[in-house]
């Protein structure tokens, strides 16, 4: 657990110092979302309706930006060897990964979302609702990120194939969230399910993927 | 010597394809054994081997008799390994590269990262980052790890690659220190180095004889 803590403070400290590399996601998902209103014309009612959607696939497509240099970095510099070598479990470094993705991804993107509400002429109960399911939706995305990061740990120019592996895993998240933003209760026990589940599996699976990579 | 009983580290029968096979060998405490061979020879890989991070095709690599695959964090834990990349992270400062690499360390501190830092000569208030040193003072704060805790085995991959005359006799140092307190020591190196260590040599460009004794 101790080193789970460690390489938490270090990446939280790394980002504070490399701040681009966690705003410039979340610029784009400001910049993505906010288009919509422009491109689809302003009528209100419309807008309600299109907002969950619109918003949590802007979500969705800023991640893609953010998993690249997730173990990319620390593969180069040779950080993940040292990893590997201290003897520390695989699956609570990778945890602690996901932690810090989702502390700068996911709360930061569920901050700033009632600004984006505002910006679709949301109600007041329906920001409420959309800001109970991104740090779930967030979460998600953030143990697939890792996943898939983990899974390409050793390629050199990744972006594509991860995008493109991504994607298709995050759809059940991304179902559920819009129905739960939407304001029925049932999708969002189904996400927090799906939540649980991925919490659960991925670190492991991603643990054993890194692992696999670094024998090469 | 196989089967030697008081062989630190031992590798038996060790075979990468298309780079060598049959690698048989044993390091005593108190022992340092160079590996040499020219390029693409393999040296590399036989260290990632012997650290566990790569499986060899065949043969196993034993840590005090016991199949490092099954002693997996004791073994750790007494080893300490600097590779081909530094492992140390650019937007950190020295010191907290190095406060990092002991606290993640499985083993007891042996001393600060202060003083690790004094010892491998680099003098710097720790403001500045990593990123903006030399290649050669970056490779000094990797080197740097090697002091902070109580590990008998150390790996070096390559360890005089961008150190200067100054930088090689320190290291120089730190190895006879480390060779004489009863640790061991294994390095791949092209250039034999002028140090007062007894350094033992494996070569894996002329193999039928590099498997026999040592």
């Amino acid at each position: 657990m101790r080193g789970m803590f460690i390489i938490l403070r270090r990446d939280l400290l790394l980002m504070f110092r490399r701040p681009g590399e966690w705003l410039l996601p979340l610029g784009f998902f400001i910049m993505l979302a906010a288009i919509f209103p422009l491109a689809l014309g302003p009528e209100q009612q419309q807008l309600r309706a299109v907002a969950p959607g619109v918003i949590w696939t802007a979500a969705l497509v800023s991640s893609l930006l953010t998993q690249e240099t997730l173990f990319r970095v620390d593969a180069e510099d040779g950080a993940l060897e040292q990893m590997l070598l201290s003897g520390n479990s695989l699956v609570l470094l990778v945890l602690a990964k996901t932690i810090a993705h989702w502390l700068l991804f996911g709360i930061p993107l569920t901050l700033m979302s009632p600004l984006l509400g505002a910006w679709f002429s949301l109600e007041a109960d329906e920001i409420w609702r959309l800001m109970l399911t991104l740090p779930l939706g967030a979460g998600v995305f953030s143990l697939l990120s890792v996943f898939t990061a983990a899974l390409l740990a050793g390629e050199r120019k990744n972006h594509f194939l991860g995008a493109l592996l991504c994607l298709p895993l995050c759809m059940p998240a991304i179902i559920f969230a819009v129905a739960a933003a939407k304001g029925d209760t049932a999708p969002l026990l189904l996400l927090a399910a799906l939540f649980s589940f991925s919490a659960t599996v991925l670190p492991l699976a991603a643990a054993g993927a890194l692992r696999l990579n670094m024998e090469y | 010597m196989q089967g030697d009983e008081t062989a630190l580290l031992e590798a038996k029968n060790l075979s990468i394809k298309q780079l060598w096979t049959e690698v048989s060998f044993a390091v005593q405490a108190g022992a340092a054994l160079q590996i040499t061979g020219a390029n693409g020879a393999g040296k590399t890989s036989l260290l990632r081997v012997l650290c566990g991070l790569m499986p060899p095709d065949k043969g196993a690599v034993f840590w005090q008799k016991q199949n490092i695959r099954r002693a997996g964090v004791d073994y750790f834990a007494d080893l300490i390994y600097v590779g081909h990349k530094n492992g140390i992270k650019d937007d950190l400062t020295p010191l907290e590269n190095l406060q990092l690499a002991a606290a993640l360390h499985n083993s007891p501190p042996a001393i600060s990262p202060a003083a690790a830092l004094a010892k491998v000569g680099l003098d710097i208030s720790g403001e500045k980052w990593c990123r903006y040193l030399s290649a050669g003072q970056q490779r000094r704060v990797a080197l740097a790890r090697l002091l902070l805790n109580r590990a008998r085995l150390w790996m070096l991959d390559e360890p005089l690659v961008c150190l200067d005359d100054d930088g090689r006799q320190i290291l120089g140092e730190m190895v006879a220190a480390h060779v004489a307190n009863g640790g061991s020591a294994i390095m791949t190196s092209h250039q034999t180095p002028a140090w007062q260590v007894p350094l033992q040599t494996l070569s894996l460009s002329d193999l039928p004889t590099a498997s026999g004794d040592f």
